[in-house]
C-alpha cells in the first residue's frame, strides 16, 4: 500500500510539474529587448569619469596622484601642471586604461577634491587594445581653470 | 572489459575535450602493455557541466567508475600572492573575485578580518547593513547553484526560473553598491555607500517576489518523482567523511553535523537574529538540495529581522580609512572566518606592521568539498558522477585562487 | 483538391507514377517545411515555458530563424573521421530518414485522401517504426568512436525496451477497433468515441513510447549532451548532424501523427478540412512532447530502462488482457 502511495505521488507530482510551467507558460515574458530597449543603469558604478561641477562649469582635478597611488591595477596616469596665478595644480593629462580597471571604486574614495567618480556607460566595447584607453580629459575640451583658486 | 591497443588512426584523431581514450595499462616487466579491465576517462578542463576549470581522471570499468583523481590548478591566479603585494586596501577588489558567486560575503570578510587585527570597529548601522546585503549575497549564490544543479540533471527550466528571481537581487544590490556580481563596497570601518533611505522598502519588495518563487521550486523540482530518483541515495556522505575532510557549509549540514560559523563562532551583526539552521541526516544530494533550499528561506528571515532592527547614524566610522591613509595593522597574526554560501572561508592573516600583508592564506569551503569526493564517486555511474559533482557545488577560481 | 490534381497527372504519365510522384512531392515538401516550423516552435516554446522571447530578429516573431540556421550548417566543414566506416557512415543520416517517410505516407490524411489505403496498415507502421534505430546505431558505430558506439547502443536499448508498450498500446486499440486499417480506425471512431476515452491508459502509454522513441527528455540520455559522451552523432557536423536533428523531428511529427489517428479521431472534426484537423491533432501531441522536455530532468540510464521494463510493459499487458476481457464481454 506504501507503494501504491508513492507511485501516485509520483505521478501526480509530473502533474503538478507540469502545472507549473504550463503556467509560467501563459505569463508574460520577463526579457529586456536589448538593443531595442536599454537597462536601467542609474546606479551602476561604470568607467571613471570626472566630475564637472555645476559652479565652475569644469571639473577640479588637482592632479594629487591619490588615484594613482592607490588603484590596485596600476591603470592610471595624471599629469598636472600648475597654471598661471593659481595656487593650485591642474591635470594636463588623465587617462584611465579601462581594460584593467576593476570598478572597485577606491580611487573615488580618496579623490580630495570629490571630482571623481563612477559613470554609468556600460557599452565600452573596442576592436584593438589600443583603444582602451579613455581620456577623462576630453570632455572638457579647452579647459577654463576654475575663477579664483581654491572652490 | 579489455581495451585493444589503439590503432594508428586513433594516433591522429585531435584529443577531443572529455573524449580521450587512453591506452589504459602500465606497461608490464616485459615492456608490453599488460590489458587491464579499466581505461582512463578524462572530463578534461572544458566541461560540459562547468563548475570551473577543473579536469576529473575518472578510472573506469565499464560504466562504473573506480577511482576518481581531481586535478586542478586551471584557474590559479596568485591571489595570495597578490596580497603580499598590495596594501589592504588595494586587495579589496580581489576579494569578490575569489568566489564571484559569494563576492560580498568574501568582500565582508577581508575587511572584518583587517578590522580586527587593526582594531578598528564598524558602526552598528554598517554591521547590520553587511548582513543584509551578505544574506541577499547567499540567497543569488543558491539560487544560481539551484539551477546549475537542475542543469546538470538534465532540466533545463529551472535555471531559468532561478536567474529571473536572482535578477531581482542583483538589480536591489546594484543600487546599493553600484555592481552586480563582483562586490567592493566593503571599507575598513564600514561600506564605501550608504543604504538609501527607500532600500527597506525596496528589499522587502525583493523577499516578498523571492517567496512568490518558493511554492514553484517545490512543485517543479522538490516533489518531481524524477529528481528525487536521481538524488535520493546518490553521493552519500556521510559526516564521519565530511569532518574527516574538513567539508563545510550546507555540504556539512546535509550529512546530519549542526555546524555553522554564524552560530559556532558569531561574528558581526549575525548574534543579534534569530534563525535557525537546516540540519538534514542522509548526506546525498536530496539532502544537500534541502538544506539549501531551507537555508535560503531562513536568510530571507534573517533580512527581514534586519531590516526591522537597521540603526540609523553613519556607514563609515573614518572616510578613507585604508585607501587615503594607509593601515598598519600591529604585527600579529589572525584567523577569521565567516559562513559563505559555501561553507566556512577562513582568512588567516599575518602582519608585520606594514601597509601590505606579510601574508594571507585563504582556506576555501570548496577545497575539501572536491577532496571529499575522492571517497564519494568510485563506485557510482558517469551521470551520477556528474550530479553528484554538482550538488556539492564548488566554484573551481575559489580552490585555485 | 489533390484527388483532382491527380487525376489530372494519371491523365498525363499514368495512375501509379501520378500517385507516387503526388504522394513524394507532398509527403517530402511538407516534411521538410515541417522541421523548420518545428524547429522554431520547440524554440518559441521552450522560451515562453522559461519566461524569455525566443527567436525576434530574424524574420517576424524569428520565423526564418530556422532558415538562417541551415545556412549556416550549409557552410560548415563536413569532417569524416579517417578510419571511420565510410559507406555507412555517410548512409545513416540519410537512412534514417527512410522509415518515418514511409510510415508518413501510410497515415490517411482524409476519408477521401488517402494516398496509401493499406488493409494491414497498423502492422507495416509497427514494421516501419522499428528500422529508425538500426540507422542510429549504423550512426554510432561507423564512427569509430568508442563513445559514439556506446551512445548508438543505449539508443537502440531504449529504442527497443519502449517500443513494447508502443506496440501493446497500438495493440488494444486494434482490439476495439477490430482493424488494422488505419483509415478504417478513424472511420470506427466517428461512429462510437475517440479512442483516448475508450483506452486512456493506452493513450499514456504511447505517449510516453514515442517520446522515448524520439530521443526526447527525459529520456535523451543517447542525444543529449550526454555528461561526457556525445552520443550517436559524435562524429557527424554541419549539414550531417541536422539530417539526425531533421530526422528527430520529423519522427516526433509522425508519430504524433499516428497517436491523433489512432487516440484522437484523425481527420475528425468539424468544420476544418480533415487534413488540417490531423495536423492540428498531430502538433498537439508534439507540443505535449514539447512541454514535458521543459519540464522533467533527464531520467538515468537504468532507470530509464527499469521505468520501460518493470512498469511499462507489465502496465501495456495488463491494459492489453483487461481491453480483450471487456471487448469480449460487451462485444
Amino acid at each position: 500500500m506504501r507503494a501504491a502511495r508513492l507511485f501516485l505521488e509520483g505521478l501526480w507530482s509530473l502533474v503538478t510539474g507540469l502545472g507549473v510551467t504550463g503556467r509560467h507558460f501563459m505569463r508574460e515574458n520577463v526579457t529586456l529587448r536589448y538593443p531595442h530597449e536599454r537597462p536601467d543603469v542609474t546606479h551602476w558604478g561604470g568607467p571613471i569619469e570626472l566630475v564637472r561641477f555645476p559652479e565652475t562649469g569644469t571639473h577640479d582635478c588637482v592632479a594629487c596622484g591619490a588615484c594613482v597611488r592607490v588603484c590596485p591595477s596600476a591603470c592610471m596616469s595624471v599629469e598636472g601642471a600648475r597654471p598661471e596665478a593659481h595656487k593650485r595644480m591642474r591635470a594636463t593629462k588623465f587617462a584611465i586604461d579601462f581594460s584593467l580597471c576593476s570598478l572597485c571604486g577606491l580611487c573615488v574614495d580618496v579623490c580630495p577634491t570629490g571630482t571623481l567618480r563612477h559613470s554609468t556607460r556600460y557599452d565600452e566595447a573596442v576592436y584593438s587594445r589600443r583603444e582602451t584607453h579613455d581620456d577623462l580629459l576630453a570632455p572638457f575640451g579647452a579647459d577654463p581653470a576654475p575663477p579664483g583658486g581654491p572652490r | 572489459m579489455t581495451t585493444p591497443a589503439p590503432r594508428p588512426s586513433e594516433r591522429h584523431r585531435p584529443a577531443a575535450a572529455g573524449r580521450e581514450p587512453a591506452a589504459s595499462a602500465a606497461p608490464g616487466p616485459d615492456g608490453e602493455p599488460e590489458p587491464s579491465d579499466t581505461y582512463t576517462l578524462n572530463m578534461g578542463p572544458q566541461h560540459p557541466s562547468t563548475h570551473g576549470v577543473l579536469r576529473l581522471k575518472l578510472t573506469m570499468r565499464g560504466e562504473m567508475i573506480v577511482g576518481v583523481d581531481p586535478v586542478i590548478g586551471y584557474g590559479h591566479r596568485g591571489h595570495e600572492k597578490m596580497a603580499e603585494n598590495r596594501t589592504y586596501a588595494q586587495f579589496l577588489p580581489n576579494t569578490s573575485r575569489q568566489d564571484y558567486l559569494s563576492g560580498m560575503i568574501y568582500n565582508f570578510a577581508w575587511v572584518e578580518a583587517v578590522e580586527k587585527l587593526a582594531g578598528i570597529e564598524a558602526p552598528p548601522r554598517a554591521q547590520v547593513a553587511r548582513v543584509i546585503l551578505s544574506e541577499f549575497n547567499r540567497v543569488s549564490s543558491h539560487l544560481v547553484w539551484i539551477g546549475a544543479f537542475l542543469l546538470d540533471l538534465g532540466a533545463w527550466t529551472p535555471s531559468l526560473y532561478t536567474f529571473d528571481a536572482r535578477e531581482a537581487i542583483l538589480f536591489l544590490l546594484e543600487s546599493v553598491t553600484g555592481s552586480r556580481l563582483t562586490y567592493c563596497t566593503g571599507r575598513f570601518g564600514g561600506l564605501s555607500r550608504d543604504l538609501d533611505p527607500d532600500f527597506p522598502r525596496r528589499a522587502r519588495a525583493v523577499i516578498a517576489k523571492l517567496r512568490t518563487h518558493c511554492p514553484d521550486f517545490e512543485s517543479l523540482i522538490e516533489e518531481n518523482v524524477i529528481f528525487r530518483r536521481r538524488c535520493q541515495g546518490v553521493g552519500v556522505m556521510s559526516g564521519e567523511l565530511c569532518l574527516r575532510y574538513g567539508v563545510t557549509g550546507p555540504n556539512l549540514r546535509a550529512s546530519g553535523v549542526p555546524y555553522d560559523v554564524r552560530k559556532v563562532e558569531p561574528y558581526g551583526a549575525y548574534p543579534k537574529f534569530d534563525f535557525e539552521v537546516p540540519v538534514r541526516a542522509e548526506g546525498d544530494n536530496f539532502a544537500r538540495y534541502w538544506v539549501r533550499v531551507r537555508e535560503m528561506r531562513q536568510s530571507l528571515h534573517i533580512i527581514e529581522q534586519a531590516l526591522d532592527a537597521l540603526p540609523d547614524g553613519p556607514v563609515l566610522a573614518e572616510k578613507g580609512l585604508g585607501s587615503k591613509k594607509r593601515l598598519r595593522p600591529p604585527v600579529g597574526t589572525l584567523y577569521y572566518a565567516v559562513e559563505s554560501a559555501r561553507g566556512a572561508f577562513g582568512i588567516l592573516l599575518v602582519s608585520e606592521g606594514d601597509a601590505k600583508p606579510y601574508r594571507a592564506k585563504f582556506r576555501v569551503p570548496s577545497y575539501p568539498a572536491l577532496a571529499a569526493l575522492r571517497e564519494v564517486i568510485p563506485g557510482t555511474m558517469v551521470s551520477d558522477a556528474v550530479a553528484i559533482l554538482g550538488s556539492i557545488d564548488i566554484i573551481v577560481p575559489e580552490i585555485d585562487r | 483538391m489533390l484527388s483532382g490534381l491527380r487525376d489530372l497527372l494519371a491523365g498525363l504519365i499514368g495512375p501509379f507514377p501520378a500517385t507516387f510522384l503526388l504522394g513524394a512531392t507532398v509527403i517530402l515538401g511538407y516534411l521538410s517545411l515541417n522541421v523548420l516550423f518545428l524547429v522554431w516552435l520547440e524554440r518559441k516554446v521552450s522560451a515562453r515555458i522559461q519566461r524569455r522571447l525566443g527567436p525576434m530578429e530574424v524574420g517576424p516573431q524569428g520565423l526564418l530563424q530556422t532558415a538562417a540556421d541551415m545556412v549556416k550548417l550549409l557552410g560548415k566543414q563536413l569532417l569524416t573521421p579517417v578510419a571511420a566506416d565510410r559507406f555507412v557512415y555517410l548512409a545513416a543520416p540519410v537512412l534514417v530518414f527512410v522509415p518515418t517517410i514511409c510510415v508518413a505516407s501510410l497515415i490517411p490524411l482524409s476519408g477521401a485522401e488517402a494516398f496509401a489505403d493499406v488493409p494491414y496498415g497498423l502492422l507495416v507502421v509497427s514494421a516501419l517504426t522499428g528500422f529508425t534505430v538500426l540507422a542510429i546505431f549504423m550512426a554510432g558505430w561507423s564512427s569509430n568512436n568508442k563513445y559514439a558506439v556506446l551512445g548508438g547502443m543505449r539508443s537502440v536499448a531504449q529504442v527497443v525496451a519502449y517500443e513494447i508498450p508502443v506496440l501493446l498500446s497500438v495493440l488494444s486499440v486494434v482490439l476495439i477497433s477490430q482493424t488494422m486499417n488505419l483509415r478504417h480506425i478513424v472511420e470506427a471512431q466517428q461512429n462510437t468515441v475517440w479512442y483516448v476515452v475508450l483506452q486512456p491508459v493506452a493513450a499514456v502509454l504511447y505517449v510516453i513510447g514515442i517520446t522515448a522513441e524520439t530521443n526526447r527528455a527525459p529520456f535523451d540520455i543517447p542525444e543529449a549532451e550526454s555528461e561526457l559522451i556525445g552520443g550517436f552523432h559524435t562524429e557527424y557536423s554541419g549539414m550531417r548532424f541536422a539530417m539526425f536533428m531533421f530526422a528527430e523531428y520529423t519522427n516526433m511529427l509522425v508519430l504524433g501523427a499516428l497517436g491523433a489517428t489512432l487516440f484522437l479521431g484523425g481527420w475528425l472534426g468539424p468544420w476544418l478540412p480533415g487534413p488540417v484537423w490531423l495536423l492540428l491533432k498531430a502538433y498537439a501531441i508534439v507540443f505535449l512532447m514539447m512541454w514535458t522536455r521543459w519540464t522533467y530532468p533527464r531520467l538515468r540510464f537504468d532507470q530509464l530502462m527499469r521505468l520501460a521494463w518493470e512498469f511499462l510493459i507489465p502496465v501495456a499487458l495488463l491494459n492489453l488482457v483487461v481491453t480483450a476481457v471487456a471487448v469480449f464481454v460487451l462485444g
